[in-house]
Order: structure tokens, then sequence, then C-alpha cells
């Protein structure tokens, strides 16, 4: 909180001071990162997808999906996971080149998605490294929304906190798993299922 | 990448730029189960590809089974034809909770404009969609259908006699077969004896019944193949002044088509009628076409058709009617800004035979015009030139009472409800029933939407709304026995009405939308307000009721008997097991008014 207020001081009047004006509630962005593995203070950008929300639409077609060019800690095991090998991404952006994309697309719009801590923790080393303030915008943790959602109707059952059976218990088909996009844009179904009145 | 297969039609007829534009261009929606996604009248702003779940189809101006268009599973695209005529024609619901992919309209219709095959394949939908529906609502074939009749369909055996046989053996063979008439072959050649010529060769010629009937037989014969059109055969016929015409493959006799068979083929189809209503472009033929209907109910309980199904049937076409005499009277402009209801039984749409016209209008915003009461009388006089009689109780459009906004019905509502005397229940009762006829169909639904606001938490107000359940007397005697006055039982205040109010009272408490009293058993069962075994049995003996009602109604018809006394049934005159039926489903009356007097405190 505290260093937010002192990044917005430092960095409001800068050029990226739009980023910490107040988002006028009409658009979300739910945001997925794919990574090289499992440590947020270790592991690399892989992939960065962005999908808005507006009206209680998904703008699926709309979405941001962005290739970082190998980083040197890509390995078997993190391949395995989302499939992206070296050379599909030898044409991919430099990471600071990524993440300036990704600000002008989302803008100072709130983030929805599923353990963005992890994500954000990841962008935040580059946009430090880059800009020198970390993502401004206000986060809305799916998890916790489903949490909530799930004690509400089964106050006795631990609920399931896996993405996949998070999906599957809202009745959200899983797009493209492990895809930044895919999961991007299944987060945001969820979001809406969640937010149903 | 959106998670669509772009490699299917009709997507396939895109080339690669386009399919970019449309992948780029594509959003997702969630719709709840029941929700409307897309009204009728409405214009269209997406193309929506189902993702998952199921969206169904409906003419919200037609009775609920007849309504339902189509359905739309995962995969399927609908809203095309909408975006491309501008407006929707029906009402698209969500079925389920269903995942849809939107197209933007503008760009949907772009894509047709650049893509010729793409296009195409949309406006052959809609050809192939309009005959779709044209079939549905002739009962399933089509004009061309009837024009396209073959002699095979229609024809009889030949019933054929060796070429030595007996007046006797031939009597005896058209009884058998019971025919009309037999075929004797000898040679080459083939002939026919008719029973008017057996007669003539016993009476006239002084034959003997064993002499040979071959010499009876006339050679000159109307011959058709079996693959000629029934309308040629028929020409044929009135040309040549005969009765019947022997199908013929090559030399070999294989039919016999009789002219009684081909009219009945052609006379005994509803959608004769329902062909009429659609082809009438000016009153005239619409009030000949109206006047066939009670010509079509008894042809239908001819056949024993199902009671629910005829008054579906009978709803669809007394809709029909309506809607277009509506169309003849008032501009296009007009009618999309209002909203035409049908009331009481025809908006139950449980009218089999014509009653009085109960009709209202709702304005829309701006929906009002200077000429309007003017135009509604006329409205009123078609309908009554159409067959319609006047509504005693003054329930038309062409009395200002009858007439309004939104807000005008809302403050009637309050009104009504405030006043809580028998008179105004009953006009709640009426409004209850309201199914929208033609115009911006809506309003109807916001209309009730208001009703059921007032209405449906109020108990003091719900038990006066079911109170006159008690009213009338079931026509049972202490033991369970049916009760014999005189004049006859009123299966109307005995039977049907309490069934229908009490199930009018029940879906006002459950804000039930549905306006028929069967689909609203059905919902009542599926909420649990009743058990299904006697939602049920409550339709049964519901089904019951207007049957006789409807068969005493067609006989007094039939003797051109003045209306009244339609709703007594003399008992003497039902079979036992009629009998039987009547006082089981009486029964079930009073069980039905007994729950609804516990539940709405009727007895203090």
């Amino acid at each position: 909180m505290l260093k937010r207020m002192i990044q917005r001081h430092r960095h409001g009047a800068g050029p990226f001071g739009h980023l910490f004006q107040a988002p006028d509630g009409q658009e979300l962005m739910a945001l997925d990162c794919e990574t090289t593995g499992l440590d947020p203070r270790r592991c690399e950008l892989v992939s960065v997808a962005a999908v808005p929300i507006r009206a209680g639409r998904v703008q699926a077609g709309a979405a941001l999906d962005l290739r970082i060019r190998t980083p040197a800690s890509l390995d078997a095991q993190s391949i395995r996971v989302h499939r992206l090998r070296g050379v599909d991404l030898e044409d991919g952006l430099e990471a600071e080149q990524a993440l300036e994309r990704l600000l002008d697309f989302i803008g100072n719009r709130p983030l929805v998605g599923w353990c963005l801590d992890f994500d954000l923790t990841v962008l935040n080393r580059v946009a430090r490294r880059h800009t020198g303030f970390d993502l401004p915008n206000p986060v809305i943790e799916l998890s916790d929304l489903y949490r909530r959602h799930q004690a509400r109707r089964r106050p006795d059952a631990l609920p399931d906190l896996r993405f996949e059976s998070a999906a599957r218990c809202l009745g959200v088909p899983v797009i493209g798993r492990h895809s930044a996009r895919g999961d991007a844009t299944t987060a945001a179904l969820m979001y809406l299922r969640l937010k149903k009145p | 990448m959106v998670d669509v297969d772009f490699s299917q039609l009709p997507f396939s007829l895109l080339d690669d730029s386009a399919r970019e534009q449309l992948g780029a261009a594509m959003e997702m929606a969630w719709f709840d189960g029941a929700q409307v996604i897309l009204e009728a009248g409405k214009a269209a702003e997406f193309v929506h590809l189902v993702h998952k779940g199921a969206v169904l189809e409906i003419d919200p101006t037609l009775p609920p089974q007849a309504g339902r268009l189509g359905v739309y599973g995962a995969g399927a695209l609908f809203g095309a034809l909408s975006v491309l005529n501008g407006r929707s024609r029906y009402r698209f619901v969500a079925e389920e909770e269903t995942l849809c992919y939107l197209i933007p309209a503008a760009l949907f219709k772009n894509l047709c404009q650049q893509h010729g095959e793409f296009d195409e394949y949309f406006r052959q939908r809609l050809v192939a969609k309009n005959r779709m529906l044209a079939e549905r609502r002739e009962g399933g074939v089509t004009m061309a259908g009837f024009m396209l009749a073959r002699v095979d369909q229609c024809m009889r055996q030949p019933v054929l006699l060796p070429e030595q046989g007996s007046i006797r053996e031939a009597v005896s063979a058209l009884d058998a077969h019971s025919g009309d008439s037999l075929m004797v072959v000898r040679g080459s050649r083939v002939g026919m004896i008719t029973k008017t010529d057996l007669l003539h060769g016993l009476v006239h010629d002084g034959m003997s019944v064993d002499s040979p009937a071959l010499a009876l037989a006339s050679f000159e014969l109307v011959a058709v193949p079996p693959g000629e059109y029934l309308f040629a055969a028929l020409v044929r016929m009135t040309r040549h002044k005969v009765a019947r015409v022997v199908v013929m493959e090559g030399p070999v006799p294989v039919g016999v088509v009789e002219l009684t068979d081909v009219l009945s083929f052609f006379s005994s189809r509803s959608y004769v009628v329902g062909l009429e209503v659609e082809k009438a472009d000016d009153l005239q033929a619409l009030a000949l076409a109206s006047a066939r209907l009670p010509e079509l109910v008894q042809a239908l309980m001819a056949q024993g058709v199902k009671m629910r199904f005829a008054m579906d049937l009978m709803a669809a076409l007394n809709g029909r009617i309506i809607s277009k005499a509506f169309q003849f009277v008032i501009a296009e402009e007009r009618r999309d800004r209002v909203c035409l209801m049908v009331l009481g039984s025809e908006g139950r749409g449980e009218q089999i035979l014509k009653t009085d016209q109960d009709n209202g209008l709702i304005l829309g915003d701006d929906g009002d015009w200077p000429e309007r009461d003017q135009l509604l009388n006329r409205f009123t006089e078609t309908l009554l030139a159409l067959g319609y009689p006047l509504c005693p109780g003054g329930i038309m459009v062409n009395q200002p009472r009858w007439v309004g906004s939104l807000a005008d019905w809302r403050r009637r509502i309050g009104r009504w409800a405030e006043q809580g005397d028998e008179q105004a229940m009953m006009r709640l009762a009426i409004l209850l029933d309201a199914h929208p006829a033609a115009g911006r169909v809506e309003l109807v639904e916001r209309m009730r939407e208001a009703l059921f606001q007032r209405c449906s938490g109020d108990q003091i107000l719900l038990s006066r709304f079911a109170r006159p359940v008690l009213q009338f007397s079931t026509p049972l005697r202490w033991f369970g026995a049916l009760k014999k006055p005189q004049q006859g039982i009123d299966i109307k205040k005995g039977g049907l009405f309490p069934v229908v109010h009490g199930v009018r009272a029940l879906s006002l408490e459950q804000r039930i939308g549905a306006t028929g009293t069967f689909a609203r058993l059905d919902r009542l069962a599926a909420a649990g307000v009743l058990e299904a075994g006697f939602a049920e049995e409550l339709g049964e003996s519901m089904a019951l009721f207007a049957e006789l009602r409807l068969r005493q109604q067609l006989a007094s018809l039939d003797a051109n008997q003045p209306a009244a006394g339609h709703n007594q049934i003399q008992v003497e005159q039902l079979s036992a097991l009629e009998r039987d039926l009547l006082r089981e489903s009486l029964q079930v009356v009073n069980e039905f008014k007994k729950r609804l007097s516990r539940r709405f405190h009727l007895e203090y």
C-alpha cells in the first residue's frame, strides 16, 4: 500500500502516469503468464496474455498474446508444461518490449486472474528493472472469489482449489490449458460466472 | 486464438484474412437458463455461435408447444438471419446455462458483402427455414406436397375377377374387399365392372346370379400410370365424367383410384385451412378461411386427435387470423410500437370454437397516435366480420379501459388490486392470461411482471383471487355419484372453471408466466407445488371436460341452436365409460378445491 503510494508519487506525472489513475470500472483485464519454472523469484517469462472483459462479455478475439524471446532458464521440465520450445520463441519479443506492450494494452484496468500473485511477482521483476515501479493496477484474485462462492454453497466442504476443478465446478469449458491466452480466457469466463447476480 | 473451428461450414467459405478479422472480433458471453438472448422484433447486435449449452428459438405469438421452432446446441450458429434482416423475427431463449461466441453484426454484414459464397450460404438457410416453418404451420405437408401427391399414395388394390366369374362371385368379391368396382382381364384387355353395372345386369338385362359377369364389363377405361399426379387423375375424371380411373403399369392393372378417395384425401387436411389463412390478402379471403375453422375442428375430432393438440392447433390458427386482421387495419410503423394481446381463454390457447373477442392493447413509448380510437374501433369491427362476436363485458381494444401504456396498466393493476371485489379480481384473472398476438411482444411480459410484482406476494389478495373456485359446487352427490338434474350438468361451472382458475391462482402465486393451463400444470409440477401425478390427473380431467363441452357445442352448431345450453351435459346421453371418467374427473376437481381452500385459506 505504502509502496504503491510512493511509486504513484514518483511516477504519477511520468510517461506512465495514466496507469496510476483510478479505473472507471467499465472494463477488466484477465491476465495470465507462462514461465520457465514454478519459483516466481527465479523463473523467466515465456508468454503473457491479457483478455478484456467488458459489459459482461469476454472479448476473446481482442486479446493480447505475447511471446518472449528464449530466456536462459527454459528447460525440458517447463517445455513439458506449456509446450513452447526454444525455437518457437526465437522470434519473440524482449521482455522489456513485451512489458511495454502489455502496459499499453491493460492501462489502468483492474486485473483478474487465478493465483495472480505468482504472475505479478514475475512481471514486477521485469517492471521494476525497466520502469522502476510495480504494476499499479487493482487486483481481483479469482481463487478468493471462488473460495467464497464455494463457502456459501457448501460451507462444510473444503474447496478444491485447483484451476481445472474450479473451472469444472463452475461449468466453464477449459480453453487451451497451459497457453497464456487460453488460461486467461478461461479465467475471464470464470470471473463472469462468479460475478453472476 | 479463439476456440472455434474455422475449417467448418460456414467459416470455411471465408479466406484467411477474413477469418483473422473474425477471430480478432469474437467475444464470449454467458446466458443463464431461461434468459432471453434475443427478443423478437429487436435488432440483433451479434451473431451467436453456441459453444456450450442449448438455445431455443420460440415464436412468442404461438402457444408454447407449437411455438418451439428450433433448438441450437454446441457448434450451432443463430441470429445470422436476424442480422441480415435487420431484426429478429423470433425470440431466442437459453434453455440452460449457455456460453456463446458473439460475432459483431457490423463485421458479419461486411463479411457477407465481401464473400459471395458466405452470403449465399445464409440466404439459402433463410429459404430452407421459411420452407420448414411453412411445413410446420400446415401440419407437415406443404402446398408443394399437396400438389405433388401421386396416384399411388391414394389408390386401392384392384379386386380381380377370373374371366369366367359369375355375378354371384363378383358380388361376394366386392363384399370381401369392401370395394366399389372389380376388374376382369380378357386376353390382353382389361375391363371394369362397377356395382352399378351389376345392378343393371340383374334388373334391366334379366341376367341371373350365375351368369358370367364378363358381359357387363366395359373395356373403354380411363387409365393413368402410378407415378401420375393425383391432381391430374382428378382432372381426367372430371373431363371424362367418370368416378374412377384404373392405374395401369404397362399392361397390368395395379390399382383403382376412386373419386371419393381423392376428395377426402384433399379436403380433410388441416393444412388446407392453414394455407388459406396464410394466403388471404384481403379481409374477404380471411373471413372465408376463418369460417372453415369449425369444419376443421369436426374433422379433427372425428380423427380422434388429442384434445391438447387440437387446442394448440386452433390457438395457432386463431392467433394467425387475429394477427392478420391486425395487419390489415394498423399500419406497420404503428404496429411495432404497440402490442396486441389476447386475453382470457384465447390467451390461454384453450378456445376451440370462436368465442367472444377478448383483447387489449399495450402502447409502447411514443406508441400513441391521434386517430388511435378510430382504428381500434375498426379492428374490433373487423374481428366481428371474421366471426368473433363482441365481448358483452367490453373487454376489447375499442374500449379505452383496455388500451394504455405500461404505466397505465400498472396503475390499473394497482387499482384493481386495491378494490378487491369480484369484478376487479376477474379482470386481474383475465389479464393474467394475456398472450401477445401481434406487435412488440415483450410488452406483455413486462405487463405481467408488473402484475406479479403487485399481486404475487399479497396473501390477502391471493385469497380473494382464488375465492371464486368455490363459487359453484361440484355436481357430485354425497357418496360420489353424479348428480342428474333435469337440465344436465353444467360442465363449465362444475368442472372447467375450478381447474382453470385454481391453476391460474397458483400460477399467480408462483409467478409462472406460461398462460396455457396444461403448460402451467407442468410448471407447477416442476416447481413442486403439485405432485406430478396429481398435476397429470388435473390435466386429463381438464381435457375430458373440454372434450365433452366441445362435442356439445358442435352438436348444437350442427342443429343451428342458439349458443345457450352449450355447457349443459346430459348425463343420460353419455356412455357408461364416459360417465365413469366424468365422475372420477369431478372427484379430482373436488380434491383440488380442498387443497386450494387450505392453501389460500378460503374457509373462514
